[in-house]
């Protein structure tokens, strides 16, 4: 059954799913104004898949059910399948101007499903059975899930189980014959309020020693023992102003990230996908890893899109438009933004079969793609700043320009006088002119910029992550040969 | 009337207003019973509407028995009108 937008977020109001905020228990997340923009986000990816005009993108066919099912929940079967699912992403991107959430779990679903039919080949598990029967289900109830991999890692120099807390990366305290019972956290979790089920990944290669930490398994976010921390964004209490719109530059959509905290969390082992063979933790984390950096190629594509729009807007408002500066400034904004979906789509291209059958994309161009949005995002929102000038940050509050306190020696109101000295081109109104400033405020360094700047940063691994890929995978000694057979070397 | 599947591609970027180029086709063959493609169902003919060149929409689901007509350009909106009015007259 593919939910609505709205049958998705009535859906998240059945959990009993526990929140913190500021310190207190929130009970009414879903309508929380800091919270509910996130799942606005993850909503629009359900609404998209009803609209004719994007079905193409936001839904495949099951392989496991012959059903159809949202994209966000498919097994990749072909390079173009991996190459719709960045298109959907950009999509998706542009209808939201802000992270939607939903490609951790997506991203996840695609290496378990490989690595578990792989971890069996060798131990003789049934890991891959237990992640098939499970996936039937996600794809059934049309669930979002979080794909959660990032430990809190204490001290970087040590190894799981050296730390001085042991609890630093999560773990299995106990064995019993129908299940385990972890404890440890995931930290900087997306959309993991907002999702129906937690599908956990180990945070990194395990060496032998760090067997009660190769773990994966999966479990229902309201699940006895878990509770989520949100995390704070650049001016996020903004939004608890009372009636605040302009001011918020995206009154409708946002991120979101959050601690997720397992207090001795009994999982049944239907759900168990991975328990100490710590041989294939690598694997898993490099599958997952690999998929989420393409995936940026295609998310942060789309958030490019709206910004460059926005700075194209705010070029008119301010009768800028028509300067060869500011041209030659979105054009450089479009070709990085292309070279970034470039990468996207040429690491989905070059896709291939894994042993169970679903397709994974080309390792070194993924991290090709990743590597670039750790920069080039940060550029287009430099350059988008460029454009829109300082009043992106100097501008009154939306308060001010509606006021009716009487300020001018002739009767003039506050609002009077702003919308005199912040009018600009006759294209558009002070309020218009406002809005898209408050816009790029909100991308380039409000609570968006938490997923267009930072995320790109470090979301799907840090840019060192992605160096040490591209080392391991670029050949460097077949290069050589080249240049020795040119150079006449022998 | 001739009866003809419609299938958009994803729109992930895409270079023209694909509803409004299918809108003037619409309003060009009013006599074409136009519909959003359906599995199961048999058309006469199918329009595939792509944003770009790529024009990478999936359609061989569906059943059709002329044939498809692909726009991915709206300076091709004659041409397509035209094909499909060709098929009109076969029918």
């Amino acid at each position: 059954m593919l939910m609505t937008g709205e049958q998705y977020i009535e859906s998240l109001r059945k959990l009993n799913t526990r929140v913190y905020l500021f310190g207190e228990k929130i009970e009414n997340w879903v309508d929380h104004p800091m919270i509910r923009p996130s799942i606005n986000s993850v909503a629009v990816t359900y609404e998209l898949a009803h609209d004719p005009q994007y079905v193409d993108l936001m839904t495949a066919e099951s392989h496991l059910t012959g059903e159809t099912v949202n994209r966000f929940d498919h097994l990749h079967q072909s390079t173009d399948d991996l190459r719709k699912k960045i298109k959907m992403q950009r999509l998706c991107g542009q209808k939201t101007a802000s992270c939607f959430q939903r490609c951790v779990g997506m991203d996840a679903f695609n290496a378990e499903y490989s690595t578990t039919y792989e971890t069996d080949e060798k131990y003789g598990t049934d890991y891959h059975k237990r992640f098939v029967e499970f996936m039937k289900k996600v794809q059934k109830e049309d669930w979002t899930v979080d794909g959660a991999m990032t430990d809190p890692k204490g001290d970087r120099g040590l190894a799981p189980h050296q730390q001085r807390d042991p609890d630093l990366f999560l773990r299995v305290v106990e064995q019993r014959p129908d299940g385990i019972v972890v404890r440890g956290a995931k930290a900087h979790q997306t959309g993991s309020i907002n999702s129906h089920w937690h599908l956990i990944m180990p945070t990194q290669s395990m060496r032998p020693e760090d067997k009660d930490y190769a773990i994966s398994f999966a479990c229902p976010s309201d699940v006895e023992g878990l509770f989520m921390i949100y995390g704070r964004q650049s001016c996020d209490t903004r939004k608890l102003e009372e009636n605040a719109d302009v001011d918020l530059g995206n009154k409708r959509f946002g991120g979101q990230e959050a601690l997720v905290v397992f207090d001795n969390v009994f999982i049944p082992n239907e759900y168990v996908f991975l328990n100490g063979e710590t041989d294939f933790a690598g694997m898993l984390v490099e599958r997952f890893a690999g998929y989420h950096r393409a995936s940026y190629g295609g998310c942060k594509v789309g958030v490019g899109d709206v910004v460059i729009g926005a700075a194209a807007l705010a070029a008119e408002y301010n009768g800028a438009q028509k300067a060869s500066h500011i041209k030659d400034k979105l054009i450089e904004m479009t070709h990085l933004n292309e070279t970034l979906y470039c990468c996207g789509i040429a690491c989905s291209a070059e896709g291939y079969p894994t042993a169970a059958g679903n397709y994974q994309i080309d390792l070194l161009l993924a991290n090709v793609c990743k590597q670039n949005v750790t920069r080039f995002p940060y550029e287009i929102v430099r350059l988008a700043e460029d454009i829109a000038g300082g009043l992106m940050v100097t501008m009154p509050s939306e308060k001010d320009f509606k006021s009716g306190v009487v300020v001018g020696k002739n009767g003039e109101t506050l609002s009077d006088i702003c919308n005199k000295y912040y009018a600009a081109s006759p294209a558009c109104t002070t309020e218009e002119r406002m809005r898209i400033l408050r816009f790029l405020e909100n991308v380039c360094l409000g609570a968006t910029a938490v997923g267009y700047r930072t995320e790109s940063m470090h979301g799907a691994g840090s840019p060192q992550a992605q160096r040490i890929m591209i080392a391991r995978q670029g050949n460097i000694e077949a290069k050589k040969e080249l240049a020795k057979v040119l150079a006449g070397i022998k | 009337m001739m009866k003809v599947g419609v299938r958009y591609c994803g729109g992930c970027n895409p270079r023209y207003d694909r509803g409004g180029v299918f809108q003037k086709i619409r309003d060009r063959l009013q006599d074409v019973d136009f519909e959003i493609a359906k599995e199961g169902v048999e058309y006469d003919a199918l329009l595939v509407i792509g944003g770009c060149t790529s024009c990478c929409a999936s359609y061989h689901q569906f059943t059709y028995n002329e044939g498809v007509v692909k726009i991915w350009n709206p300076n091709a909106l004659e041409e397509t009108v035209r094909k499909l009015q060709e098929w009109m007259e076969v029918e």
